[in-house]
């Protein structure tokens, strides 16, 4: 018995620059958990998520023919689904611009909460923040973006983006320290 | 310490995200068909825009189609400027135009021609009853003729008309009828004076045209006028009445039907419409028009009219979240193995484009006719309704979904997909005519955005305008 056959990344992106809706597919698919991932960590909804990895692989599937086959997909699908994801949330950013952060509280618990975080924990902790900091936490520290490049994605001045960012992981440590409070 | 807790927890996150794993791939992409490709979303309004130039085509070609039958020519003048052509005058009793050539009306057959084969060419008797009533009143009623004569005698300088009658003239060549036009005549509005004519039918040469200044203008013998003139007169004119047969005939109608599909119940629906006759000869007319209708089908637990859910693109999906939400299972999204559906029932709102040839089995007896065609159109709004069930692995019972709906508007436009069939019976009233017709609809394809194969079959009831 034959095991099924695998084909390669760069074929199935090739056969996807021509508009082959069954490699398309087979692509979507072959990425969804990656875009899901990104895009969840902006949305905290999964029926939004979903609508952003979907506008994500529209946009990524028209934009196919730019695609230099020669550069990794996960990085320019990444770059794709998280300005869909802040594209989508511009509205609400808007309106959180001036939420205050609550007086942070210093952490004192284990370091090893960290560790032991779910996606839904995750997922949880990141509900709390408002939504321009959650914005400014992924793009800064898990995205990989600079202060400049986030000012000018959510065209606000660089120094407003360290305070967000700032604000967003006091308030983070603050939460995990009262989650391992109140787990004993 | 504070540091190394932020990189903890990004690198957590990151590592949490980075390996997540998702297994509703397969709904994300259902869910993505029905955005993508993107020409799948364009397609309703360019079948909108062609299904509504359709619609105004009809509407234009009908309306231009519809034009009133030339009729009367009691009146034929020679216009002595331009002695080669025979000129025809407005009827003043029907109002009709006959063509008209500046101040003059014009027919533009050979002068030479008598009459009676003027007849035979342009009023075939054997085409059309209505315009052999018209002849015959034109050929004996000489009720106008008496009325020209007076005023040709009252302006004497004038040309006047030959106008012979049978009796006093049977051995003379007569001609069509003639008329000098005197520029300053101020007893008609024309500048013309007329002079009609009371040809005999076996009149067969060409008629001199009198030099103005000799009148030679005779009372017309009226001593074979029909005594019971009137009655004739009235009995032809309800025999036109009864003959009358526009080209276009253009009516309302409403419909009351069911819907038949494999599978499904039969809904009483109903509908209206307008409608258009094209007359293409005495027995074929083509039919046209457009019509609104409301169809419904309902499908009950394991029909096989509609897809199966595991089939359906567009319904599967949103039934499978609604069931994750309904769970709230969060930490992993999970969603039930698979889904029962119970029923499902379609709501579509059609507009009904039919093209159809009628042939009338007996025009001259009755308005029985038999019609058969092809409909093309859209539907302005679908909706189709699911309703679901999924094993609860709790509760080890089936539990019910609210039910799924996927409305759609003008989602495609749908070409000669339905074969029509239909008998008329007409009954007049008034001018008018109300026609009974019972009718069947015969699926050639699916139709709608689910492709259901249904057809209709039910009685419309017509009101046809005949224009007089």
């Amino acid at each position: 018995m034959h095991p099924p056959q695998r084909i390669a990344e760069d074929d199935i992106i090739r056969q996807c620059k021509s508009g082959n809706l069954r490699y398309q597919e087979m692509l979507y698919k072959q990425f969804y958990s990656y875009a899901m991932g990104i895009s969840l960590r902006y949305s905290l909804n999964r029926d939004d998520a979903l609508e952003v990895v979907n506008d994500a692989f529209i946009k990524a599937f028209n934009s196919m023919g730019n695609y230099d086959i020669t550069k990794p997909f996960k990085a320019w699908l990444r770059t794709i689904v998280v300005n869909t994801a802040i594209d989508r949330r511009r509205k609400d950013l808007k309106f959180q611009l001036n939420i205050e952060l609550d007086n942070a509280v210093p952490y004192a618990g284990s370091m090893n909460t960290a560790d032991n975080l779910q996606v839904q924990d995750i997922l949880n902790l990141m509900k709390e923040l408002p939504a321009i900091q959650l914005a400014i936490f992924n793009l800064y520290e898990i995205d990989g973006y600079n202060h400049d490049e986030i000012a000018v994605m959510l065209n606000i001045p660089a120094s407003s983006s360290r305070v967000y960012l700032s604000r967003a992981k006091e308030k983070m440590r603050r939460l995990i320290k009262i989650e391992t409070q109140s787990n004993g | 310490m504070d540091d190394q807790l932020d990189d903890n927890l990004e690198k957590r996150i990151r590592e949490v995200f980075d390996n997540y794993q998702d297994t509703s791939a397969d709904e994300g992409w259902l869910l993505l068909r029905e955005k993508f490709p993107e020409k799948a979303k364009r397609r309703p309004a360019f079948w909108l825009w062609a299904s509504s130039i359709a619609a105004l085509l009809l509407l234009f070609l009908g309306i231009m189609l519809f034009r009133p039958t030339i009729v009367v020519k009691q009146h034929l003048i020679v216009n002595k400027d331009h002695p080669t052509k025979n000129l025809i005058s407005k009827t003043p009793e029907s109002g009709r135009d006959s063509i008209k050539r500046g101040n003059d009306y014009i027919i533009t057959r050979p002068q030479n021609e008598n009459l009676a084969d003027r007849v035979s060419h342009t009023n075939p008797v054997s085409k059309n009853p209505l315009k052999q009533s018209v002849v015959k009143q034109q050929l004996s009623v000489p009720a106008r003729l008496t009325k020209q004569s007076n005023i040709d005698k009252n302006n004497s300088s004038e040309l006047v008309a030959i106008n012979q009658t049978k009796a006093q003239n049977s051995s003379k060549q007569v001609d069509n009828q003639a008329i000098v036009k005197k520029p300053d005549t101020g007893n008609i509005s024309s500048g013309k004076v007329l002079a009609t004519v009371n040809t005999p039918p076996t009149v067969s040469t060409p008629s001199a045209v009198t030099a103005p200044g000799s009148n030679t203008n005779q009372q017309p013998n009226n001593t074979n006028k029909p005594v019971f003139a009137n009655n004739e007169s009235k009995s032809k004119k309800r025999e036109k009445n009864r003959d009358y047969d526009p080209t276009v005939h253009l009516g309302v109608y409403a419909t009351s039907f069911f819907n038949y599909a494999r599978g499904s119940s039969s809904q009483v629906n109903v509908g209206a419409g307008i409608s258009s006759d094209i007359r293409l000869s005495k027995k074929f007319r083509l039919s046209t028009g457009i019509a609104i209708s409301h169809n419904s089908l309902n499908y009950p637990t394991s029909s096989t009219g509609m897809a199966a859910p595991s089939a359906r693109t567009d319904v599967l999906p949103q039934a499978k979240y609604a069931v994750a939400n309904t769970l709230s299972v969060q930490n992993n999204f999970t969603v039930p193995n698979y889904i029962i559906k119970n029923n499902s029932a379609a709501s579509l709102v059609g507009l009904d484009i039919p093209i159809n040839l009628t042939y009338t089995l007996n025009p001259q007896k009755n308005d029985t006719y038999i019609s058969a065609g092809l409909s093309s159109g859209t539907f302005v709004d679908e909706k189709y309704t699911f309703n679901y069930s999924y094993p609860s692995s709790f509760t080890s019972k089936i539990v019910g979904l609210p039910n799924q709906s996927t409305p759609k508007s003008f989602n495609s436009f749908y070409f000669a997909k339905t074969l029509n069939f239909s008998v008329g019976k007409a009954v007049r009233i008034g001018g008018n005519r109300v026609i009974v017709e019972p009718f069947i609809k015969y699926p050639l394809q699916g139709l709608g955005a689910q492709q259901i194969r249904f057809g209709s079959s039910g009685v419309n009831l017509k009101f046809n305008f005949l224009g007089h």
